[in-house]
């Protein structure tokens, strides 16, 4: 279709044995010898460990470390058996591009995949409150004013409202289970699309792809509008950096704001690229309140540092995020647009929301939370050795440094409720693994020549093994960066899965509830967050929480008594987390129910499996 | 496998995936895999219809931009018919899946137009 600016070409001209290299054959190594059968061998045996240590975990079991202590060591070898096939396959003179996707198929699966195949049902509250607003707008057709922000960007809820209403379903809670493993692999996908465009289709790109994978700690991948518009703001970033750009993100060039070069292609091809943007730009603009900004900056930043053609396409981008903000989200911005606008250029706000108060919790939390930044803290450390080593290499380009920080911009811009930071980070994350996979790969040196190494083994066998010994600890070394981030993520992802992984029971508790509850009636929690919340009778019944009037829950009993909810549920993962936040004994919420029902106020009306509803008494 | 063949393939999966989809919906037949289906009618059919006409390369890019393509039609459909305030969702998927299938029809019988690789990205 077309052929990019010769500087690319140039940059991308492959590693010493990559398909289109000179010499990359396999000389010597039979089609289906020892050497080529490690690879596939490895990788069933990874999918092997895990199902035969996949077991079910409930909340109850869980403590503040979450799901990583409930994890069998076979299960977490299988992570390392995989990688290191992924390595040994990285490794060859031709690696084999359908085995790699393949192991990328499968290391999507075992990573974001690992709690919906042990856990009992979809996890995270606010997935379940998704599936909640999508219903009200599959029952009505239109979104409710005046009750939450995320209804003023309606068209993730629209769009499987749409579904599901179409496909004459009651609500879209089966898909949420499974969520995160489809989002997430398309997210690698798009992952997978930019980094062949920006660095080719070698070593590098793999290494790039896994990076993302791996390193994807922030769980932006569950059932949301953030994640299914961070899917599409990839695809247009894809896009645009292969058809849009010259010279390429990562190629040197003389290039400048004003001194922006058409591609070396079709002027049709840029159209249809610029066409395909500006409709990823109008589905994204209803979507979600960030996305289509973040997307309009990156665009405009291509724009600055003179790689973007189109100067007018940024433009197309923000016009319509910002036509929708006036006039679609005016319900959101109504009455309280300082709030909207005060925190602009208030870092101290997004500083102390983002990170310091976070660190809130017991210890072991505080360990996740210390993980967390370990893994961006490493990815940061990765793309800077692989942006100096681009440098060495005589790359003078700014682009992809400035592409990777340019989301951490929003912290002047917004505090988002405290989340600006790991919504910048999963901004930033494609750009820094790109320069991330240039120090691993870097790191792995050149691959081995299997006929050339037995030839010299043949004739200098003492000088050959040093080569090889040095590829096999080069190889080693990054099998073992990969697998450390990996375990990281795993024990970061599951991380408060005591209170934010549910039941069978939690869910009944919650269904029992909504069958008892008339409308105008309240449905409380001890906390939103613990609680399969707000996936039916949105707008009908008020689903309230009694932790934000309920200060150090002190004295819950009273809180709750205070607060007269007509139910109100008490779960195992709720009990957790008022151990986890506030310092609570084991067995706090059966005496808090005891309590209740004590005092005359309350009946239980369902008890299954540690959890319980309670029915306000006419006492009460 | 040629180029050509994996298109018709791709192409004669998606009809089924299409037709499937509009008879269960016309026919409103209650079943969960129903919802599955049409996830993954949306999701993959009308980008892809649109999408292999443009000879995109390198493939992770192609199907990147199947599934961005088809996410956006559907939310705007949706988009459109809440702000209109003419919600008719089973109206409008038969209309999504009758324009799907006429756009995939063609790449059945359509001469395969060989994409550019001299750019080394044609790869996954």
């Amino acid at each position: 279709m077309t052929r990019l600016s010769e500087g690319t070409k140039a940059f991308w001209r492959p590693p010493t044995g990559e398909p289109g290299s000179a010499g990359s054959g396999d000389a010597g190594a039979g089609r289906f010898s020892r050497r080529a059968l490690l690879g596939p061998g490895l990788g069933i045996l990874a999918a092997l460990l895990w199902l035969s240590g996949l077991h079910p975990v409930a909340p109850a079991q869980l403590g503040s470390l979450g799901l990583i202590t409930a994890l069998s060591p076979a299960l977490l070898l299988s992570y390392v058996v995989l990688l290191t096939a992924v390595v040994a396959e990285l490794m060859r003179r031709r690696p084999r591009p359908k085995l790699l996707t393949a192991f990328t198929t499968l290391g999507v699966v075992l990573v974001y995949g690992l709690q919906p195949a042990s856990e009992q049902t979809a996890r995270l509250s606010v997935s379940w409150l998704h599936a909640g607003f999508a219903q009200y707008i599959a029952d009505n057709g239109h979104a409710l004013q005046g009750y939450d922000a995320r209804f003023s960007w309606p068209g993730f809820f629209a769009l499987i409202g749409f579904l599901t209403k179409a496909s004459g379903q009651p609500d879209a809670t089966p898909l949420l289970q499974w969520a995160p493993v489809v989002l997430a692999g398309l997210g690698t996908l798009g992952m997978r699309a930019l980094a062949v465009v920006v660095l080719g289709p070698g070593r590098p790109a793999w290494l790039a792809t896994w990076l993302f994978l791996l390193a994807q700690w922030t769980e932006q991948d569950y059932f949301s509008p953030q994640s299914t518009t961070f899917v599409i703001m990839l695809a247009a970033v894809a896009v645009t950096a292969r058809y849009l750009t010259r010279p390429p993100l990562a190629a040197s060039g003389r290039a400048g704001p004003r001194r922006r070069l058409p591609p070396v292609n079709r002027p049709r091809d840029r159209l249809i690229a610029e066409t395909l943007v500006v409709l990823f730009a109008l589905a994204l603009a209803p979507s979600h309140q960030l996305t289509p900004y973040v997307l309009g900056g990156l665009l405009l930043l291509m724009v600055f540092t003179g790689r973007l053609w189109p100067g007018w396409l940024p433009w197309l981008v923000l016009v319509p995020a910002l036509v929708w903000f006036s006039l679609g989200a005016k319900d959101f911005w109504q009455g309280r647009l300082s709030m909207v606008v005060g925190d602009i250029g208030n870092i101290s706000s997004s500083l102390d929301q983002g990170i310091s108060g976070r660190f809130v919790g017991d210890a072991d939390r505080t360990t996740i939370l210390l993980i967390r930044v370990g893994i961006t803290g490493a990815i940061g450390i990765l793309g800077l050795i692989g942006w100096w080593i681009r440098r060495r290499r005589g790359s003078r380009s700014w682009a992809l440094p400035l592409l990777a920080l340019a989301p951490f911009g929003l912290v002047a811009l917004q505090s988002y409720g405290g989340e600006v930071f790991v919504r910048c980070y999963l901004f930033a994350l494609p750009f820094a693994a790109i320069l991330g996979a240039t120090a691993l790969e870097s790191l792995l040196g050149t691959p081995s020549a299997p006929g050339a190494m037995r030839a010299t083994s043949l004739s200098r066998r003492s000088s050959a093994r040093s080569p090889r010994r040095t590829a096999r600890a080069r190889a080693a070394l990054v099998c073992a960066v990969l697998a450390i981030v990996a375990l990281a993520t795993i024990t970061a992802r599951g991380g408060n899965d005591a209170y934010t992984s549910f039941s069978r029971s939690d869910l009944a508790a919650m269904r029992t509830a909504y069958l008892l509850a008339r409308p105008g009636q309240t449905i409380s929690g001890l906390t939103s967050e613990a609680l399969p919340f707000g996936y039916g009778e949105i707008g009908v019944v008020e689903q309230t929480s009694i932790e934000s009037n309920c200060a150090g829950f002190k004295d819950v009993t009273e809180c709750v008594l205070a607060a007269a909810p007509t139910y109100f549920i008490v779960t195992p993962s709720q009990q957790n987390y008022g151990q986890i936040f506030y310092g609570q004994r084991p067995g706090w919420a059966g005496r808090l129910v005891a309590d209740l029902v004590a005092s005359g106020a309350y009946r239980v009306v369902f008890d299954q499996g540690g959890s319980q509803v309670l029915q306000q008494t006419i006492n009460g | 496998m040629t180029g050509l063949t994996t298109r018709r393939i791709t192409a004669a999966a998606l009809i089924v995936l299409t037709a499937a989809t509009a008879v269960l919906t016309a026919a409103d037949v209650h079943s969960p895999l129903r919802l599955f289906l049409t996830v993954a009618f949306a999701t993959l059919a009308p980008g892809w219809a649109a999408v292999a006409y443009l000879r995109i390369t390198p493939l992770s890019l192609a199907w990147i931009t199947t599934v961005a393509v088809g996410l956006s039609l559907a939310i705007l459909i949706a988009q459109i018919m809440v702000l209109a305030r003419w919600w008719h969702p089973v109206d409008a998927l038969l209309a999504l899946c009758g324009l799907t299938f006429i756009a995939l029809l063609p790449h059945l019988v359509r001469r395969d137009e060989r994409p550019d690789t001299s750019d080394g990205v044609s790869a996954w």
